[in-house]
């Protein structure tokens, strides 16, 4: 490509209004080796231009698909619904095996205490009929005293 | 358009995508959030983009839109820390001393263009892509790209040659 037209494009290119294939011109010959000393400033652009295009996502960048995000959110909130689920149904049954142990104890307790409580109030009550019925023969002596005190008082 | 499309979709653009949010964000971690985003939106929007004559510019557009929202969101921060900006104008001052090789002299040149004329020169020079495509992605009409990309051009023009001292002007 000679000075001239290179010259040219460049003036163009300023105004903007190269095409991009005039501009790929421009930037293999400022590329190549061979660059005028003259124009050496545009070099660090083109140069620039070239490096930056390489700049790639692949290499170094893993990109979460926004999908992927979703499918964990929903494989996330599943779970969630599941093991409440299994919560309250776990909740359920110790609720409901708790109540029937209870129920057992009761009445298995129930007739026992029921003997043991006949038996004791009978005992008791036996004890106060004793105890009654020692105390009325004790009544006996108010009755002599009685007598002799009425004999006295009569006469 | 299923998963398997959507990676089809993407697989071709995903590249310019990342190097565009690069241009605009600088940082490296902001564009690869910035991109994982857009892919979320786009995945969003799956049913409705196969109505665009030009998928692929419309995905650019909405990547150029979600780096500029998040250069707003990073001014507006840095207005209520009046701090920060001073730091940053020292930094990058630092930057500029510490960039030695010319690669690094241009993109700093870059960095100080307008979010427009990087966006121009970023899909044009670097990304080569035709007019027609930089007037659907950016929605700008054909003159005002012309007068937007050839100020921008000049201007790194200027700055590489007041930066290295070369002879000619």
């Amino acid at each position: 490509m000679e000075l001239s037209n290179i010259k040219t494009l460049l003036d163009k290119y300023l105004e903007a209004e190269t095409t991009l294939a005039e501009e790929k011109v421009l930037e293999t010959y400022f590329l190549s080796d061979h660059v005028t000393p003259e124009l050496q400033e545009y070099i660090p652009l083109f140069n620039f231009f070239e490096n930056e295009r390489s700049l790639e996502t692949s290499e170094e960048i893993e990109f979460k698909m926004p999908f992927e995000v979703e499918e964990k959110r929903s494989n996330r909130s599943l779970i969630y619904k599941w093991s409440g689920i299994a919560a309250s149904v776990a909740i359920l049954v110790s609720v409901f095996i708790f109540s029937q142990q209870q129920k057992n104890t009761v009445s298995n307790q129930a007739p026992v205490e029921y003997e043991l409580a006949m038996q004791n109030t009978q005992d008791l009550l036996l004890m106060m009929t004793d105890a009654v019925s020692n105390g009325k023969k004790q009544l006996t002596y108010l009755k002599e005293i009685n007598q002799t005190k009425n004999q006295l008082i009569n006469k | 358009m299923n998963q398997q499309e959507f990676l089809v979709f993407i697989e071709p653009i995903k590249d310019k995508m990342y190097r565009l949010s690069v241009r605009l964000l600088v940082s490296k971690e902001a564009a690869q959030d910035a991109v994982q985003e857009v892919f979320v939106k786009l995945w969003n929007k799956r049913d409705t983009l196969k109505k665009y004559d030009n998928a692929h510019a419309f995905a650019m557009t909405v990547t150029k839109n979600h780096c500029l929202d998040q250069l707003k969101l990073k001014k507006n921060n840095n207005l209520r820390i009046v701090h920060s900006n001073y730091e940053d104008e020292s930094k990058s001052l630092q930057k500029q001393l510490e960039a030695k090789n010319e690669l690094e002299i241009v993109t700093e040149i870059i960095k100080d263009l307008s979010e427009q004329e990087q966006t121009l020169i970023q899909l044009r020079d670097i990304e080569q892509l035709e007019y027609e495509e930089i007037i659907e992605i950016t929605g700008m009409k054909p003159t005002a790209i012309r007068v937007a990309l050839s100020r921008a051009r000049k201007k790194i023009r200027k700055e590489i040659i007041k930066k290295h001292r070369y002879g000619t002007v």
